[in-house]
């Protein structure tokens, strides 16, 4: 959990997780099965960790300079079943491809 | 590099680079304010309830992250702070095009942000893919 790209990685596999659950066993079980619970707690659960999930991605963001369509791919892997699992993936590639350093931008004055 | 650090800072925001993103920053924070206080204001509705309470917070906190990270980008750009790059020398040509989305007053990276305005295939295949997915998630809203 050194880097941001640790914390966004956490968060993203978290939120992502979280997502699939409510959407798929939830959403059914509400609509179809007449029991809210499962839909009620994880759907709550799910609200607050996107908005951690937003401060991580924002974290990163903000330290190694994505760019606009990346900031909003990670946006909008919190509400996309499934999307938050590729744009992980491709957004760690990403940044081990351009090998960075470990962020120093917040600290310098 | 400023003799003033506040002008500087406001001499960055004057530049022309700079108009979008002062309208993006400001049409998201009205907009995430606004539902905000919808959600405030079913909250307190007959059919309103904590939810909607929290769903107003929630929509506030990402006005204000839309702020944080328009002041933040404002002034690293101002100050000509980039992102260190590990093993690349200091021109470096494979700064990605990702990085070049926010170009700085760095000449190095100017110069970097110039090559990276090549043709990109995989750039505009992705782009192509973000707004395919963006304009599904419109339709599913």
């Amino acid at each position: 959990m050194k880097t941001p790209l640790d914390r966004y990685r956490l968060m993203a596999y978290i939120v992502g997780t979280g997502l699939v659950i409510l959407v798929f066993v939830g959403v059914p079980l509400k609509y179809w099965g007449h029991s809210p619970g499962v839909a009620k707690v994880v759907g709550t659960a799910h609200g607050f960790l996107y908005i951690v999930y937003l401060v991580t991605c924002l974290e990163l963001a903000l330290r190694y300079r994505l760019g606009i369509p990346r900031m909003l791919a990670l946006v909008c892997a919190g509400f996309v079943p499934f999307l938050s699992f590729v744009v992980e993936r491709n957004t760690t590639a990403h940044l081990r491809a351009t090998e960075h350093d470990p962020p120093t931008l917040a600290t310098e004055v | 590099m400023y003799r003033s650090t506040v002008d500087g800072v406001v001499r960055t925001a004057f530049r022309a680079r700079w108009l979008p993103r002062h309208v993006l920053a400001l049409v998201l924070i009205a907009a995430l304010s606004l539902l905000g206080r919808w959600q405030w204001d079913v909250s307190y509705s007959e059919r309103g309830s904590l939810q909607n309470l929290l769903y107003a917070f929630q929509w506030w906190v990402m006005a204000a992250m839309v702020g944080y990270a328009w002041w933040r980008l404002l002034h690293d750009d101002a100050h000509g702070r980039t992102p260190r790059l590990a093993k690349t020398a200091p021109a470096d040509t494979n700064r990605s095009a990702d990085d070049a989305a926010w170009p700085t007053t760095n000449p190095a990276a100017s110069m970097a942000a110039h090559t990276a305005l090549e043709p990109d295939d995989e750039l505009d295949e992705y782009n192509a893919y973000l707004a395919q997915l963006n304009a599904r998630s419109e339709r599913a809203r």
